[in-house]
């Protein structure tokens, strides 16, 4: 070898040849190295690459047979496993070293290889398969196993049976231009990768000459081609399919595999002619030729050129443009493009390539980057890369979370890529040394974690009642795991893994556990990032603190966190910046976003509240934002408006504390200033009609100065209590500046003045102008408090302020009750609700570890379709109706509440104000369009709240005056309870104590329609009568029941009370919010939101209270309830009873499983607590209600149910109960028999009859008792063998007898009797002939069964009996007597 | 054993026997639901670490619950007397019948 002379720059493909042949010929044996079968790792040296290339050829020309060939070959295979070749036992591994030994005779024609002139051969490509390769290849073993005495390859033979005429194609001037004729044959894509033919000649193997292996093989050929030829594409794929199933799963994988690694190989190795490598992903035909090719190329090569002497085309590949993107290929299921603005690239979108879409990513044609290849790049190690990605990301994961994308993409994207683990990724990207990454990596993390449309929503409200408090976004599972975590030790804490974390709680594990807060400290105090980093890095914190209150005291108490953004951000002193330009650098101005930030943690908590204040000197700096008119802050204008929008909003939050009231004192004057200017300010507002069209609201200062002025009020009004009870000691009222009553009843005068200008402009041309109403909504509130306050105030002259009240409400409200103005508001209500919001407007992008407020856009649907990206964009609209412009909840809130304060001090104008509110034709058609909308998507979304808040003050109304429709404000009533959400447990204890259980509100109860609906029972036989364990007639009587319960009315509801009382604290906590009792509050974040308080099952509560206690106590003590878990339980029965009675549509919320098995706990309560006589006289009134055959059939034991682990296991605890106590109690037995039906799982009664056999024997329930139709245990007939067979057993030892079981005789005879004479052979033949085995032999003890005709409850035994048998069973009965005698 | 008149059924007792679980509840329940009069008879173990189980027997208004059990119980030691019997004798036929 050393003889040899290696290759020199210069020469050109004829001498390296040469070479070759020199090298070849020299080599000892003719074995050329193992080297050339990896010809890309001597990249470097010409010859040895051109042995890899043909290398390469030899094992990939295989995969250009057809796979017509396959299929014969396949035969032959088959016949030749018979006496399997020596080769046949290798592994598939051994390909490679059975390649190396066919090597040996290449040598011999590797000239031939390149001489030979192959332009204008025809190939034969292989089909396309799904992975882009064709499975055929592993074809390559088999032949040479098969057909070891071919000289031919498959290809050479092809090439031989179709002359180059027949494709006319003139040979190419360069003779390394391989012409590529792909045939036109159907179905076969033309793969025009490799060009050289001859190579497979090698691989058919050296040496093993016989000459009609050629004869043969083309005989192959042509049966293949015209098979081909005789096909249409969908038999080729048919077949293909075919072949893909014969094979060995394994071996296509292998082949595959190889055949790709051949693929890349290909690619690299150098070669001298130029040849076409594209492979496409379509099921077109592509043919190109080289010399087309090179026309394609946009530069002409030049031989001049340095090193351009022998043009490389496939160097030269990416210099042409890119094929069209197709729509052809419509595969489904696509990854999904984004481009750098988040927008997905529509598959066939074709956009130029300056744009920078365009990458050598997978599918280089389509623009646009997928998620996947944005992951990947943000971890490029180019900063470039990085930051794009990041940004891309970011953008993405915007428009995902706005819904724009939702009708785009078929499975929502954040869940998706936080599964993909893009929270690691981010926070890895934030401790990166560049600040372009750093700040790529906060807009993303911003991107992910706060929803700009939840703070914009909480912005709409913000003026309403109760708008200062938030919702806490705490996860479900997080809180789950606190309440675990008391009873379970700290250890298993732990044991968590930060990935666990996540997949639980974000925002817990970026704060707990990856250290964000200390990096933010550094990123705010090193590397001073610019604005908009800045805000976003504020918002982020803002939505780790809105997580809990604990997670808000974690921000606060790192070190130096709070400090360096109070410092830097929210300065009392600033030089001021140049306003013409934006602000680039944000250090030393004030931020609004900080004051937001500032002012979420005031939320979360009254401690953190009181540290801002007296620590960061907080009253200091609203001090000073607030205390000059926004133009002269220094500030340009929109950010100086924000910022005091945002100060305003901080010190509402802080003075519901009464904190930061000292503030109010020194702005005192200037308040009054503008509140004197309002007036004049809203009459020009009002003719300009440019208004609307401001950028910003005139009135949003105005709006939150009214409600902080409310606080205010609170704060005044409580103050009074406060000196009265002086042994109130609280630390912190050193810091509490005590206003009292006289510091704010001159700000009463101008709002209310304004107030009353404003109504009067509603109610005259609301339905023109379309005034926004926060500032009536404010005024209101404002007004409401006042009034409520005033009266607990000593020392004011009463005369004089219930005049002034009367007057008010002469000049403004009655008017306005009666104006078109309200009218019109009223009549929005419906299409402002969020209970009746279709259910499509739910968002999809959400994700459990990082809840939202749910607050999407979605496609306005009145607007007709745009094509226009940038317009289309207006006309979305959030997905809440409650939070669409002009939403009426606020407005109608506060003015229900002021009337409502109002009439409770002066009684005499109730009839004037309430009742036209509570007569009012539209807000009845509203409130019984809620009650029939079952459960709406928005049901526990926060901003219901505020749709909740109506109802209860609506309520409220009603049990001042009484409404025409009693039954639909209790309607209303019961579901509102089941709707409230947390923080509002006052609303149900004031409803569970005036409302639902008010008699006012149950007109049926009334005596005299009890009557008469007693009198209409009295024709369909009501009464009946069931003697009970204790021998007592029961009496089913509806009347009685009913009568009963509305008279302890008041009973049930002190249980319910009491039942509830364990909420004590909440309630506490929740009326303290209602009231504004400003010493009282501990927080304004309201944990649990995205829950109702209570459950829908409500009314079965203290029922599984009694229960679980029970079941506790049971295992110390005696068996039996206390007197006040019974008392509990009737009350519960009772309300329930009545509940089923009058309210049936509410009550089928719940599903009737839920309601049954809750029934059943009461029997499992206890042991003789059924036998209670009011509990056993409800217990069977509510079995009447769920006989009934509408609850039967809704009734399903499969489903799931809360509380219990199955259905399944509760009746086994159900029978055994029964089988221990019952006493053969009948109701208990009814109970027993309701899931016994025929159309319940076998299951259930194979519990029964299969364990539990002793009950056959104490279920005594008679036929004429049963309250359930008999059919439906007679009908469909059984099918369960085991079941049947079990029936028989039962029937022969005696086990159910007529005697004790009427009901489960009957069932078990009648479906033994019906099986045995079934005809027609239906696989059971066997089961049935031993089964007429058994019976023939206890013939005397189940003549039942033998004679039984049908049931009938007349009859003795509830059936009736053939007396001579029907001519057919009677020979079927001898057929089988005879066969057993045989 | 302790012996409690229920009070809301009649013909009705409640027995609770110590130191014994299922395999004397099951035994006696079967017994006593074999006899005709018997209206009603389970047991329940209160807690299954509990030694103990809590026997309900409601009669036909001729008879009471403790002659109920007198009887079951009688009954039942007859019966397993007369199994023991036949064991032994099948163990003495077997023995010499086959002499090793």
């Amino acid at each position: 070898m050393s003889t040899l002379t290696r290759p020199k720059p210069g020469e050109d493909e004829d001498d390296l040849l040469k070479l070759q042949e020199q090298f070849l010929a020299s080599a000892p044996g003719g074995r050329p190295t193992v080297t050339i079968k990896r010809p890309d790792k001597r990249k470097t040296d010409g010859s040895e690459k051109e042995e890899g290339r043909h290398i390469v050829k030899m094992e990939a020309i295989p995969a250009k047979k057809s796979k017509f060939k396959l299929d014969t070959e396949l035969e032959k295979r088959k016949q030749m496993e018979a006496k399997p070749p020596l080769l046949k036992a290798d592994d598939v591994d051994d390909i490679e070293e059975l390649l190396d030994r066919h090597d040996r005779g290449m040598a011999a024609v590797l000239t031939t290889i390149i001489e030979r002139d192959t332009r204008n051969e025809m190939y034969m490509a292989p089909v396309l398969g799904k992975q882009g390769f064709p499975k055929a290849i592993h074809n390559n073993r088999s032949k040479t196993e098969t057909t070891k005495i071919r000289k031919k390859s498959l290809f050479a033979q092809q090439v031989e049976a179709h002359s180059s005429l027949q494709f006319g194609v003139e040979p190419a001037p360069q003779r390394s231009v391989s012409a590529f004729r792909g045939e036109a044959q159907a179905g076969v894509v033309g793969n025009p990768q490799q060009g050289t033919t001859p190579g497979s000649y090698i691989v058919e193997g050296i040496g093993l000459g016989i000459h009609n292996s050629q004869a043969e093989s083309l005989k192959i050929h042509d049966e293949n081609v015209q098979k081909l030829a005789g096909m249409s594409e969908t038999d080729i794929l048919e077949e293909r399919q075919k072949l893909l199933e014969m094979l060995d799963p394994k071996l296509i994988e292998f082949l595959k595999k190889k055949r790709k690694a051949k693929e890349e190989s290909s690619k690299t190795a150098a070669v001298a002619d130029a040849k076409k490598v594209s492979f496409s992903v379509q099921r077109e035909v592509k043919q190109r030729s080289e010399a087309a090719q090179e026309d394609e190329l946009p530069v002409r090569p030049n031989k001049n050129w340095i090193n351009m002497g022998t043009v490389e085309g496939e160097k030269l590949e990416w210099m042409k443009d890119l094929p069209p993107p197709s729509s052809v290929s419509s595969q489904t299921g696509r990854p999904a493009r984004f481009d750098f603005q988040g927008n997905i690239m529509a598959v066939d979108a074709d956009v130029p390539v300056n744009l920078g879409l365009h990458h050598h990513g997978e599918e280089p044609e389509r623009a646009g980057y997928t998620l996947e290849e944005m992951f990947l790049l943000a971890r490029s190690s180019n900063l470039q890369q990085r930051v794009i990605a990041l940004h891309t990301l970011a953008r993405v994961i915007n428009q995902a979370k706005s819904g724009y994308l939702s009708e785009k993409i078929e499975t929502p994207i954040i869940p998706a890529i936080l599964a993909g683990g893009v929270v690691m990724l981010l926070r890895w990207a934030l401790d990166d040394t560049a600040e372009g990454t750093v700040a790529a990596a906060v807009d993303a993390l911003h991107a992910l974690l706060c929803s700009p449309l939840d703070e914009e929503a909480a912005d709409i409200t913000w003026a309403w009642f109760l708008g200062n408090l938030s919702a806490a976004l705490t996860p479900s599972a997080t809180l789950e795991k606190e309440a675990q975590s008391e009873d379970t030790d700290e250890e298993n804490k732990e044991e968590e893994t930060d990935a666990d974390v996540v997949r639980r709680d974000i925002i817990e594990a970026l704060v707990k556990r990856m250290e964000l807060l200390v990096r933010f400290r550094y990123i705010f105090q090193s590397m001073r990032p610019q604005a908009a980093t800045v805000v976003q890095m504020l918002e982020i914190l803002t939505r780790a603190a809105q997580h809990s209150g604990n997670m808000a005291y974690e921000i606060l108490k790192c070190p130096g966190l709070v400090d360096t953004v109070m410092t830097d951000f929210l300065p009392t002193a600033w030089t001021p910046p140049d306003c013409s330009k934006p602000v680039s650098c944000v250090y030393g101005l004030p931020v609004p976003a900080a004051m937001h930030f500032m002012q979420v943690l005031c939320q979360a908590g009254r401690n953190m509240a009181s540290i801002m204040v007296s620590k960061h000197q907080l009253n200091v700096r609203l001090l000073r934002y607030l205390a000059l008119p926004s133009r002269d802050l220094h500030l340009p204008f929109a950010e100086a408006v924000d910022l005091q929008r945002e100060s305003l909003g901080t010190w509402r939050v802080c003075v519901s504390y009464g904190l930061a009231m000292q503030t109010y004192f020194d702005l005192y004057s200037s308040i009054l200033l503008s509140l004197g200017k309002l007036e004049d300010r809203w009459l020009l507002s009002c003719d300009s009609s440019t208004m609307e069209k401001a950028a910003h609201d005139p009135f949003t200062l105005d709006v939150r100065m009214i409600c902080v002025l409310e606080k205010v009020l609170c704060v005044a009004g409580y103050s009074s209590t406060l000196q009265e009870g002086s042994d109130y000691g609280r630390s912190e009222e050193t810091t509490f500046t005590s206003a009292n009553w006289s510091h704010v009843t001159e700000i009463l005068y101008p709002i209310k003045a304004y107030t009353i200008h404003v109504l009067n402009d509603l109610s005259t041309s609301y339905p023109v102008k379309k005034q926004k109403l926060d500032l009536p909504t404010a005024c209101l509130n404002f007004l409401a408090t006042y009034y409520e306050l005033e009266g607990r105030q000593s020392g004011i002259d009463v005369i004089a302020s219930l005049d002034s009240i009367e007057q008010f409400c002469r000049t403004c409200i009655i008017p306005l009750l009666s104006s078109h103005g309200l009218s019109v508001i009223i009549d929005s209500l419906s299409s402002h609700s969020n209970l009746l919001a279709p259910a499509s407007a739910v968002p999809t992008e959400t994700a459990s570890n990082l809840p939202s407020l749910c607050v999407c856009k979605v496609p306005n649907s009145e607007d007709t379709a745009l094509t226009d990206p940038a317009t289309c964009q207006e006309t979305w609209k959030l997905n809440m109706p409650v939070l669409l412009p002009h939403s009426p909840f606020g407005l109608l809130v506060a003015l229900l509440r002021l009337m409502l304060a109002v009439c409770r001090r002066h009684k005499s104008l109730i009839p004037q104000l309430i009742e036209p509110v509570v007569h009012n034709k539209d807000i009845l058609v509203y409130m019984a369009k809620t009650c029939a909308v079952s459960r709406s998507a928005f049901h526990t979304a926060h901003f219901t709240g505020g749709e909740n808040l109506l109802h209860y003050y609506w309520l409220k109304c009603c049990t001042l005056v009484s409404c025409q429709n009693m039954s639909l404000a209790h309607r209303v009533a019961l579901q509102l309870v089941a709707r409230v959400h947390h923080g509002n447990e006052h609303l149900v204890h004031d409803l569970i104590s005036t409302v639902v259980f008010s008699p006012n509100f149950l007109s049926e109860g009334e005596d005299t329609q009890l009557t008469s609906e007693a009198l209409e029972g009295l024709n369909i036989t009501e009464n009946l009568h069931i003697i009970s364990a204790t021998q007592e007639e029961i009496s089913l009587s509806k009347h009685k029941l009913l009568q009963q319960t509305y008279l302890s009315l008041a009973k049930i509801r002190g249980h319910y009370l009491q039942a509830f009382g364990g909420m004590e604290e909440a309630l506490q906590d929740s009326r303290n919010l209602f009231m504004g009792n400003p010493q009282e509050i501990q927080s304004q974040m309201i944990t649990g939101a995205g829950e109702s308080l209570m459950p829908r099952d409500w009314m079965f509560l203290p029922l599984i209270h009694v229960y679980n206690k029970a079941a506790q106590a049971r295992s110390v003590s005696g068996d039996s309830v206390s007197p006040q878990g019974v008392a509990m339980v009737t009350s519960v029965l009772q309300w329930t009873y009545a509940l089923e009675t009058w309210r049936p549509v509410e009550m089928d919320q719940i599903s009737v499983t839920l309601r049954l098995t809750r029934v059943m706990c009461a029997f499992i309560a206890g042991n003789d607590l059924f036998l209670e006589r009011p509990v056993n006289h409800y217990l069977a009134g509510l079995l009447r209600v769920f006989a009934t055959q509408k609850h039967l059939d809704k009734l399903d034991f499969e489903e799931r149910v809360p509380g219990i682990t199955s259905s399944y296991d509760l009746y086994q605890e159900f029978l055994e109960h029964y089988e221990g106590v019952s006493f053969g109690d009948p109701v208990f037995g009814l109970y027993v028999l309701l899931p016994l039906q025929q159309r319940h799982s076998s299951l259930l009664r194979k519990a029964v009859w299969g364990e539990r056999r002793r009950m056959l024997r104490t279920l005594r329930i008679s036929l004429t008792e049963m309250l359930i139709p008999l059919e439906n245990y007679l009908q469909p007939e059984e099918q369960d063998v085991e079941l049947l067979q079990l029936y028989l057993s039962a029937i022969i030892t005696k086990g159910v007898q007529s005697v004790w079981s009427p009901v489960l005789y009957l069932i078990a005879v009648h479906h033994v009797n019906r099986f045995i004479y079934i005809l027609h052979e239906d696989g059971n033949g066997a089961i049935r002939s031993h089964m007429w085995k058994q019976i023939l032999a206890n013939e005397s003890k189940v003549s039942d069964v033998i004679y039984y005709k049908q049931a009938n409850v007349s009859m003795p035994q509830g059936m009736e009996l053939y007396d001579p048998l029907p001519q057919g069973r009677l020979a079927t009965l001898i057929k089988r007597r005879n066969a057993i005698q045989v | 054993i302790t012996i409690e008149k229920d009070s809301k059924v009649p013909n009705a007792a409640i027995f609770t026997v110590n130191k014994e679980d299922h395999t004397l509840g099951n035994l006696i329940t079967v017994q006593l639901l074999k006899d005709p009069q018997v209206l009603f008879a389970g047991y329940k173990v209160p807690h299954p670490l509990e030694h103990k189980f809590v026997l309900r027997i409601q009669t036909t208004p001729d008879y009471t619950p403790q002659e109920a059990m007198t009887n079951a119980i009688t009954d039942l030691i007859s019966e397993i007397s007369l199994l023991e019997e036949r064991f032994r004798d099948a163990v003495r036929d077997r023995q010499e019948g086959s002499p090793i």
